[in-house]
């Protein structure tokens, strides 16, 4: 019988090895993404604190023209 | 200190004129609209771009994933074409090797061998050899 391909075994280990390493991309991403949502809300809290009144009245104003605009 | 809201209503939303202005206590507004605290102002704007940045967000986050989806297919659309050329190539070997071990071969043997006058002799001899099963 002939030996066995190298070939196959080493498609097959490549094939497990870019699922594992798209899974661990994945998982980084998801961690990430979930800590930089998590801190929206603090930083425009921050953000928002620091401008003075009529800059309120105009960053209202600009956010209603970009809802209405549709982005 | 007060946030005046003023926006007048119309048929086509786009079309809407946006008024939302800081106005000093006492000020006579010349229509009518909606009155605010400032504190109120900046919660407006804070839940307004909170939700606004957020969506970004998500949708950049989204974008992200969706091209981490789109390389890991490629890849793995290339590992499965390697693997399959790789396959056929192991199952294309071991059809060879299976053919080629049926073909006849030639063997030598040894044994005792009865003669006709009754007498039993070693022999030993060549010949060929086939794979029944």
């Amino acid at each position: 019988m002939p030996s066995p391909i190298v070939n196959t075994d080493m498609a097959i280990e490549e094939l497990k090895d870019e699922l594992a390493a798209s899974q661990r991309r994945i998982e980084e991403l998801d961690k990430t993404i979930r800590e930089e949502a998590g801190k929206i809300r603090k930083q425009e809290h921050v953000y928002i604190d620091g401008l003075d009144p009529n800059d309120v009245a105009l960053g209202v104003s600009e956010e209603l023209r970009i809802f209405l605009s549709g982005d | 200190m007060m946030l005046l809201l003023a926006c007048q209503r119309s048929y086509a939303s786009s079309l809407a004129e946006i008024d939302f202005r800081y106005v000093s206590k006492g000020y006579i507004s010349p229509f009518k609209g909606y009155l605010a605290s400032e504190d109120t102002g900046r919660t407006i704007l804070r839940a307004l771009r909170t939700y606004r940045v957020e969506r970004d967000h998500w949708i950049s986050a989204y974008n992200v994933l969706q091209e981490e989806h789109d390389l890991y297919t490629q890849r793995a659309s290339e590992s499965i074409g390697r693997l399959e050329t790789s396959l056929e190539q192991e199952r294309q070997m071991w059809q060879d090797a299976e053919q080629k071990a049926k073909r006849p071969g030639i063997g030598v043997f040894a044994g005792p061998a009865y003669c006709g006058n009754g007498s039993i002799q070693a022999v030993i001899g060549i010949g060929l050899v086939y794979k029944l099963w």
